[in-house]
């Protein structure tokens, strides 16, 4: 039976119906990793032991009467969450040793739920890109064409979950890194209202637009594991104290329900994927649904705003990054030994650990927050989140949802953008608006175009994302692009 | 917005990141893309006291002012992690 192509809930009603053990479905996983991983190299690390020890438990649960959703249920996490105990690397050398010295909240919530932990996900260095191409360590392919981008930063995971190597995964998107791979590799992923899941434990990069967030075969998939991981959380202060039901709408009938679509955004498309989205919206149509044009005139600063506000968080964020206290140099005595003082040490540290985007954020953190600089940078660029804010509000008043594309192409070829910081930057102009208003967004597969996955953007109000997964659910009822694999044999 | 290989070095200074010459010769170009990228804002006209009157959407949010137990666990993962140790607290090289 092929496992991997089956919903979350499938499995669960095998796993509690005893017609398959929780060890026999990591045990599946696992193998797959191992035949089908080195052709897309998705992991940096894979726990069989700690998996297997999960697995058995989760079997023990389920004999005792547990009836978790997620128990049993295989996933990976992107290295940039902390699983304590093991390499959290965030595809960095910065942190290539380093160990974990506690569990994130989302992994100590999936650990109570019966989740098995596989391993951690290949990602760009830090979450510094859109292609997973910054890495330290290795380049993840993209499972429907192996010579190009599975998207960023979010890579690794995403790939996973589209070759079919975990039933889902946890992602992080700031600015799209869940959503652009996720429309990359013919995947649902869904970046979470802001502070609806807990940072705490997540390497912390744009700490005002991070977000974990789920990626999986489906919203149904989606809206389960929501359930497990958002919600309020006294190590993370930020994060929402008004608990949510994922689940409870997701059948809704969509008659009645208003859909902003932006005629701007499709036009910017080359014809065959604006069919896609033309065509999903018809889709939206027939399921009862109303659709209104709307204007989002600020989204072309979005970027802008967001490659100041994102560096200048970065650059104060990784400042405890001094390759002292997190690994980096456990040797230096042999590496560092001829520095005189802790400043050289510093400049040699973080000089050799960080790659280039990293290097190239954090500079352009450190000048758009210096001196002289502060004024026309960087309180200018909050004051355009504002009112990017402001526009999406005064949006949701005439629509519940807007749906636009997720990104401006399919998977570009490796290498081919990767010296060219703006053109990867302009990767993600779907995606950032919604991520500086702090909204929720959902890719999911809406089309294929050169035989390459194409997605659509479902965005709704703030701690609305029961909508958007309620509009993917019922698209998915009514198409068949998420039950497409791709064929690695 | 042009930025030269001596502003690089100043911002890489202050970055504390140690750069080599080919690196800062390739990040001046790049960082003048990316300003110029960046530089659309200014298309925007945005006043003074919009940028002065900026709100946070979130109130402080406090805890009393106790320690918390750390896990020894947690805290032998983290310190043994530091190249050299004395006392349970990590030594680094001298400041000055």
């Amino acid at each position: 039976m092929e496992y991997h192509k089956i919903s979350i809930k499938d499995l669960s009603d095998l796993l509690q119906k005893r017609e398959l053990s929780s060890l026999d479905l990591c045990n599946y996983f696992l193998d797959r990793i191992k035949r089908i991983d080195p052709k897309i190299k998705t992991c940096i690390s894979v726990f069989e032991d700690e998996a297997r020890k999960q697995a058995v438990l989760a079997d023990e649960r389920i004999l005792a009467g547990d009836k978790s959703l997620l128990l049993g249920i295989p996933y990976l996490a992107k290295d940039n969450i902390l699983c304590q105990g093991f390499k959290t690397t965030a595809a960095s050398k910065m942190l290539e040793n380093y160990i974990a010295p506690y569990d994130a909240t989302v992994i100590k919530r999936l650990k109570e739920s019966g989740a098995v932990l596989l391993g951690k996900a290949n990602m760009d260095e830090f979450a510094h890109g859109s292609s997973t191409e910054t890495s330290s360590f290795f380049i993840s392919k993209n499972p429907w064409d192996v010579e190009r981008v599975p998207g960023g930063s979010s890579g690794g995971s995403v790939a996973a979950v589209s070759a079919g190597l975990c039933v889902f995964a946890l992602g992080s998107d700031t600015g799209g890194s869940i959503r652009q791979p996720a429309s990359f590799c013919g995947v649902s992923g869904l970046k979470p209202s802001y502070s609806s899941v807990s940072r705490y434990g997540l390497m912390a990069m744009t700490s005002s637009t991070d977000v974990i967030g789920p990626i999986a075969k489906s919203a149904k998939d989606l809206s389960l594991i929501m359930n497990v991981i958002a919600g309020f959380d006294e190590n993370d202060l930020s994060s929402f104290k008004q608990s949510i039901d994922y689940c409870q709408n997701i059948d809704n009938s969509l008659k009645g329900i208003k859909i902003g679509i932006v005629p701007e955004f499709i036009d910017s498309l080359e014809d065959s994927l604006a069919k896609i989205v033309k065509e999903s919206i018809s889709v939206f149509e027939s399921l009862g649904a109303q659709i209104k044009n709307i204007s989002l005139k600020y989204n072309k600063y979005a970027g802008p705003a967001y490659y100041i506000i994102t560096p200048s968080e970065v650059s104060s964020n990784f400042a405890r990054l001094d390759g002292i206290r997190y690994g980096f140099s456990f040797d230096y005595k042999a590496k560092g030994s001829n520095s005189e003082n802790l400043n050289e040490i510093y400049l040699k540290n973080r000089g050799e650990a960080f790659g280039p985007e990293v290097k190239r954020r954090i500079m352009l953190g450190t000048y758009a927050l210096s001196s002289g600089y502060y004024d026309a940078y960087y309180k200018k660029a909050i004051a355009v989140k504002n009112l990017i804010k402001k526009e999406f509000d005064g949006v949701f008043e005439e629509v519940d949802a807007i749906l636009i594309p997720t990104s401006p192409d399919v998977a570009f070829k490796i290498g081919e953008q990767i010296d060219d910081p703006v053109k990867m930057y302009l990767e993600d102009i779907f995606t950032i608006g919604p991520s500086l208003a702090g909204l929720p967004g959902l890719s999911i597969p809406a089309g294929f175009s050169k035989d390459l996955p194409f997605g659509i953007q479902i965005i709704s109000k703030k701690f609305r994302d029961d909508i958007v997964l309620n509009l993917a659910n019922q698209f998915q009822s009514k198409t068949e692009f998420h039950q497409k694999f791709p064929n690695l044999n | 917005m042009e930025i030269n290989k001596d502003q690089i070095e100043k911002i890489a200074q202050l970055a504390k990141l140690e750069l080599s010459e080919v690196e800062k010769e390739k990040y001046a170009k790049q960082f003048s893309s990316i300003l110029s990228f960046i530089e659309t804002l200014n298309e925007l006209n945005i006043s003074s006291d919009e940028i002065l009157g900026l709100e946070s959407e979130f109130d402080n949010q406090l805890r009393s002012d106790e320690s918390v137990v750390c896990h020894e666990d947690v805290r032998n993962l983290s310190l043994n992690q530091a190249p050299e140790i004395e006392n349970n607290q990590i030594k680094v090289k001298r400041v000055l």
